[in-house]
């Protein structure tokens, strides 16, 4: 196992960490996102589940690079797919560029 | 205190979205113990670094996510007290302002997760309204695409300038974004509009607060004094605009003479880091507004205990029926013990370029907000140190106040040293038997048959009286010069909107067990032997309570002018500027 992989695994063990809380703080939700929070402002009991809905693509995006990144490091996937794969999580990434 | 008025308990929808905080803020935690160890790995690899920039930007998006919640934390709070008042005591359309702003906050969110904002069928958003009959941001002006982290990278190295003109072609929702997901720079950057700046650091004092709680700090004087800084204060008098949304331009009018309800404190710097720092503003800069006051207080000086210094302030723009605001300047480090560091240089000399650049900065909003108001800064105790750094420095202001200074700067000896580009008139006060004048008499600044204080650097002003009929005097003196309703504090009002003021007095005093004669202003072995007794030998007996006046001469009065350019400069003000209240 490379440098490169150890890493990797090491990184996937931590962003499990980080991935179980958040999922903690929001569970999964089904409802169609683009009616979180809208109706919701004039009633602040109904605010944190309105955030927790905000969360699924953060969810979502943590989901994917945890798996992408543990793909790699089990040798599942090969370096340039890897990078594909975390190049496209970049182009969702809202932190990033215009929004 | 400050002001703030008492605290009420949370209401459960505070407490869920903080407990809702807490979890976010644990799984960001995380994150950035994933992201720190990808980016500190020695492992050269493209893979790892690609893990360590998704790593940051996931950080970064709960950041920003957590910007948003404690901006809601807020509006919660507010809601929470104002919503279902009788009439009489809040505005017209307040709760819908509130509500109005919630709204808002929403919207960011969702501009901040990258969600879609709803679709016209799927909310009352069809009509652009709320159930209260508010506009909402997202109808009532287009959001253009923003780069939050490169707008802030472009103001490395701007001027003011720039940085105002790159704020000014932002519509309210991106400057509202922008704020919310580069807090820092926000907050500190001159040339961001002040309301902005204190809307991205009433952000960062929750932050910093939260993070607090949640460490399981036990209570301590910094959490005590960020829960102050976070609680609302009567509201100082008329406003021309709002930051953000709490108020619309249309109900602006109707709502002058409407009750007001209590307000957020409005910090334009704050940093947690080392003793803390902040600068407050007190009052508004408006229309209505004849001069600003930067209030440099001195050794002691620190976040935990600046209730103090908010206090001066507070005083000062209360007593001056809404023509004042004054900014306490705490942006820096100050000496912490009088016997240990305050006779230290490196403070002042570390604090004066910065004094110097705000200073800069009030100016060029007062271009904007109040044309022709006038400046002036105090600075009290050591703070005289760091005006008359400032002072040799290039410090643009109208008037300074040297109240209690142990000297007229670092490098300062004589007052041409001073390298201010435009005129600059002077005052001081010290109070009689005040112990700083030892320091005065070391620096060379006092002289015998000469009644100056600061080597007629100034022009001396009398302390005169408590309002309890007490001479300000001594060690009580010292600080009390900023005491409400005293004569020292009358002084300083005419100082900063003009008015009139009484010259220094030479007094026979007598006190429990100090003493000054008439005439021996300036005399060193008097002096010395007075703190002699006051420092040293009767330290423990109140050396300097109880003084009696045996012999004052009659009072000397003058007439300091009312701050002048204002009418003449607002022909000038320019048309459609961006306000600071935007």
């Amino acid at each position: 196992m490379s440098d490169a992989h150890e890493e990797a695994r090491r990184a996937a063990q931590r962003i499990m960490t980080a991935r179980s809380r958040l999922h903690a703080a929001a569970p999964q939700t089904t409802e169609a996102l683009h009616t979180a929070a809208g109706p919701h402002s004039e009633d602040p009991t109904t605010w944190p589940d309105a955030i927790r809905d905000l969360l699924a693509p953060s969810q979502q995006r943590l989901d994917e690079l945890h798996t992408i990144i543990s793909d790699f490091a089990a040798g599942r996937s090969s370096e340039s797919l890897t990078l594909e794969g975390l190049r496209q999580i970049a182009q969702h990434q809202p932190s990033r560029g215009a929004r | 205190m400050t002001g703030a008025l008492p605290e009420a308990p949370a209401p459960q929808t505070v407490r869920d979205l903080l407990e809702l905080a807490a979890d976010l803020l644990s799984a960001r935690d995380a994150l950035a113990v994933a992201r720190n160890a990808a980016s500190s790995a020695p492992t050269d690899s493209r893979i790892v670094e690609a893990i360590a920039e998704s790593l940051d930007a996931e950080v970064r998006g709960l950041d920003e996510i957590l910007a948003g919640l404690y901006r809601l934390v807020e509006l919660a709070e507010d809601i929470w007290e104002d919503v279902g008042l009788p009439e009489s005591q809040t505005p017209p359309n307040h709760a819908a302002a509130l509500y109005r702003a919630a709204g808002n906050a929403f919207f960011d969110l969702r501009r901040l997760t990258g969600i879609p904002q709803p679709t016209s069928d799927s909310t009352s958003e069809t009509t652009g309204k709320t159930p209260h009959n508010t506009d909402i941001e997202s109808s009532a002006e287009p959001s253009a695409p923003i780069d939050t982290r490169a707008v802030a990278a472009s103001w490395v190295g701007a001027t003011a300038e720039d940085v105002y003109a790159s704020v000014k072609a932002l519509t309210r929702p991106a400057r509202r974004l922008l704020a919310l997901a580069e807090p820092r720079a926000v907050g500190s950057t001159y040339g961001v509009p002040w309301r902005m700046r204190a809307f991205a650091n009433a952000v960062e004092i929750r932050r910093t607060l939260h993070r607090e709680q949640v460490a399981g700090t036990p209570w301590s004087p910094r959490i005590g004094r960020l829960e102050t800084m976070l609680r609302r204060v009567p509201d100082p008098g008329p406003r021309s605009g709002d930051p953000d949304d709490t108020q619309s331009s249309g109900l602006r009018q109707s709502a002058e003479n409407a009750p007001r309800p209590p307000v957020r404190r409005v910090f334009i710097a704050f940093s947690p880091e080392r003793s803390g720092r902040m600068i407050e503003l007190v009052g508004r800069v408006g229309p209505e507004c004849d001069a600003v006051g930067v209030y440099v207080p001195g050794t002691g000086t620190n976040l935990d205990m600046s209730h103090v210094n908010t206090d001066v302030a507070a005083n000062l723009v209360a007593a001056s029926g809404g023509r004042l605001a004054v900014l306490a300047f705490l942006d820096g480090e100050f000496p912490q013990d009088i016997l240990s560091d305050a006779g230290e240089m490196r403070f002042a000399e570390s604090m004066a370029p910065r004094l110097v650049r705000f200073c800069r900065e009030i100016d060029r909003v007062l271009e904007i907000e109040s044309p022709g108001a006038a400046l002036t800064v105090i600075g009290h105790s050591y703070g005289g140190r760091i005006v008359g750094t400032a002072e040799r420095l290039g410090l643009r202001c109208d008037r300074v106040l040297y109240a209690e200074s142990p000297d007229i700067g670092v490098g300062v000896s004589v007052p041409s040293d001073w390298r201010n580009p435009a005129p600059v008139m002077r005052f001081s006060l010290t109070a009689p038997a005040d112990p700083v004048e030892l320091l005065q008499i070391r620096s060379g600044l006092r002289a015998r048959w000469s009644t100056s204080d600061l080597g007629d650097a100034t022009l001396r002003l009398d302390t005169g009286y408590f309002s309890d009929g007490e001479l300000v005097y001594g060690t009580r003196g010292h600080g009390g010069v900023f005491d409400a309703e005293s004569d020292s504090f009358q002084a300083i009002l005419a100082v900063l909107l003009g008015g009139t003021a009484t010259l220094w007095r030479d007094r026979d005093i007598r006190a429990a067990h100090t003493r000054v004669r008439a005439g021996s202003e300036g005399r060193v072995w008097p002096t010395v032997w007075r703190h002699a007794m006051g420092l040293g030998l009767h330290r423990a007996n109140e050396p300097y309570s109880q003084p009696q006046v045996l012999m004052e001469k009659p009072p000397q009065e003058i007439t300091i002018p009312r701050p002048q350019g204002r009418s003449r400069h607002r022909a000038q003000s320019p048309a459609g500027g961006l306000t600071e209240n935007n």
